[in-house]
């Protein structure tokens, strides 16, 4: 008797600990991402070596130094000081309010034909933190695949995944988030969600398309470095305030029309907005924000 | 353990792509070179590559019009013994044209169809240097 | 004499003759250095002496490069792995982005740039 009790806390506490350990490369990647990108934006005086040509005059005037954490959720309006104050006027009138109150209706007054509603799928609606998740049998779930997948549930047909009324109700959760003061906690517990985050890393971190560029050139090794006049963004903090009004769409679009509209610029024939490769890519990009604050829907040029 | 070997053995065939290491070891100048092979030879080596490149998910597309495109129409053009190729494709919803000489355009769908490949091996071997905290030192 | 003269003259002509294509390859290269749907190089590069409109930072403000041989700047422009193996600079002639006649054009630019 003794012996099987002492057997079974001994597997419980294995259990326990080898919980951690799937999301251990996870938080050391995150951990090092957010130490390299406070290092770049930490002082002026540190900064030829980040920065070997960007002009001096640039770097004095235009640049915002000292950045931590928090700071990055603002993407290149961080450090781009001209950008920030643009920023800061079309804040002050929002866009993307009518939004956030169309996300507010659909989440309320949908019915489907069976009878239920969004709030049988999503009870509580301060949950854009939480996505994506590692569902088993499904595989990475981002918050567009749960709405659709709710969708399809109950007899309706799914969302363009890009705009209108997917990227209406993805700001209202995320919205009800921000509110709640929600941060980015995304979760990796099984063998098989680290086999899709290391996917997804793998496609961030890979060259390809005729540029031969992959997402980090720009995001890691580039941010905070211009293309012809536009700033480029950090991989720390990039996705924390989608959906996003963009003015190059002059409307509200989701994450998965952003990385579709970067992969033509960069070349390469574009994969769909639920195939496994968006969805693994979109997992791995939110564990790069985790510990960030729920931000959006938001402004980005 | 005979099951075990031959498990490991199928899906050491299924990572060695085979047409992923053979487009690695191309040569594109000598491969691709119109002027010594002529535009369909060229053209061949493209059809032979493209569907591997679209199947991985790493086609080249290039302004609207992808390689796809590219080698359709080309060798209509070069069936009908025509100097010039029409591609015909859609950017957002619109319909367009461009126009290349038909060499240039065979030689562009052949580099393409290899170099899409010959990247998905190269970036197994670069990928890491780019991770802050792997290989990427600053 | 006169058989000399005309040779001195011919030679003039063919100078000048050279230097009219050579300065049309400088424009197709200047062109195509300055234009997003060709090279696009202004994207990442300055250019030292030349008047260039919003060039980006990804790359480095490019000077010096008249001292360089015509070879060595083909060679970059085809493929710049050399040095860095994941270098942002695409590989504009390795992966058919520019050809053979661009590239050279791309050069006879670059070779004006002190």
């Amino acid at each position: 008797m003794r012996k099987t009790i002492v057997a079974g806390l001994l597997i419980g506490a294995f259990s326990v600990l080898s919980a951690g350990e799937f999301d251990a490369q996870a938080n050391k990647d995150l951990k090092a991402l957010k130490e390299y990108m406070e290092k770049k934006f930490a002082t002026r005086k540190g900064a030829e070596s980040y920065f070997p040509y960007t002009p001096k005059e640039e770097l004095d005037k235009n640049f915002k130094w000292g950045l931590k954490g928090d700071d990055f959720r603002l993407g290149s309006y961080a450090y781009n000081k001209n950008g920030k104050e643009q920023y800061d006027e079309m804040n002050e009138m929002p866009p993307y309010e009518d939004n956030i109150d169309a996300g507010e209706e659909l989440y309320k007054n949908t019915k489907f034909k069976n009878g239920k509603s969004f709030k049988d799928c999503f009870p509580d609606p301060a949950i854009k933190g939480e996505y994506p998740k590692f569902v088993k049998g499904k595989g990475v779930v981002t918050l567009a695949d749960a709405i659709n997948a709710c969708l399809k549930e109950n007899g309706e047909k799914p969302w363009d995944m890009a705009k209108g009324k997917m990227a209406d109700l993805e700001a209202f959760f995320a919205h009800a988030s921000k509110e709640k003061g929600k941060r980015y906690h995304i979760v990796i517990n099984s063998k098989e969600a680290a086999a899709a985050y290391e996917d997804g890393k793998k496609i961030y971190y890979s060259q390809r398309g005729y540029l031969k560029l992959s997402c980090a050139n720009c995001h890691v090794q580039g941010a905070g470095k211009r293309v012809r006049n536009e700033y480029l963004s950090p991989l720390y903090g990039q996705v924390t305030h989608f959906p996003v009004y963009r003015l190059a769409w002059e409307e509200l679009g989701t994450l998965q029309r952003r990385i579709k509209g970067c992969e033509k610029n960069q070349g390469e024939t574009t994969h769909k907005l639920d195939s496994k490769w968006m969805r693994d890519l979109i997992y791995f990009l939110t564990y790069m924000s985790n510990g960030l604050p729920v931000d959006g829907p938001d402004i980005r040029k | 353990m005979r099951k075990l070997a031959l498990v490991t053995a199928f899906c050491a065939g299924l990572f060695a792509n085979n047409l992923v290491d053979e487009a690695a070891k191309l040569d594109v100048k000598k491969v691709c070179d119109v002027k010594a092979n002529g535009a369909a030879k060229v053209l061949e080596v493209a059809k032979k590559f493209n569907p591997e490149a679209v199947k991985l998910g790493v086609e080249f597309t290039r302004l609207g019009i992808s390689n796809r495109a590219y080698i359709k129409y080309t060798e209509e053009a070069i069936k009908a013994k025509k100097k010039e190729v029409v591609i015909k494709y859609k950017v957002k919803g619109e319909e367009k044209t461009k126009k290349f000489p038909t060499d240039f355009a065979a030689w562009r769908a052949c580099v393409f169809a290899i170099r899409a490949l010959a990247q998905v091996k190269e970036a197994e071997k670069t990928w890491r240097l780019a991770i802050p905290g792997d290989g990427f030192k600053y | 004499m006169k058989k000399l003269l005309t040779l001195a003259a011919l030679a003039i002509l063919a100078s000048g003759f050279a230097n009219a294509s050579n300065s049309d390859l400088v424009k197709e290269g200047k062109k195509i250095f300055n234009t997003k749907k060709l090279g696009n190089c202004f994207a990442c590069h300055n250019a030292n002496g030349k008047k260039i409109n919003g060039p980006g930072t990804l790359g480095p403000k490019l000077q010096g490069l008249s001292m360089w041989p015509e070879q060595a700047l083909y060679d970059k422009v085809y493929n710049p792995y050399k040095t860095n193996p994941i270098s942002a600079m695409p590989p504009f002639g390795l992966n058919g982005v520019l050809n053979d006649h661009q590239i050279k054009a791309v050069v006879a630019y670059l070779k004006t740039i002190k």
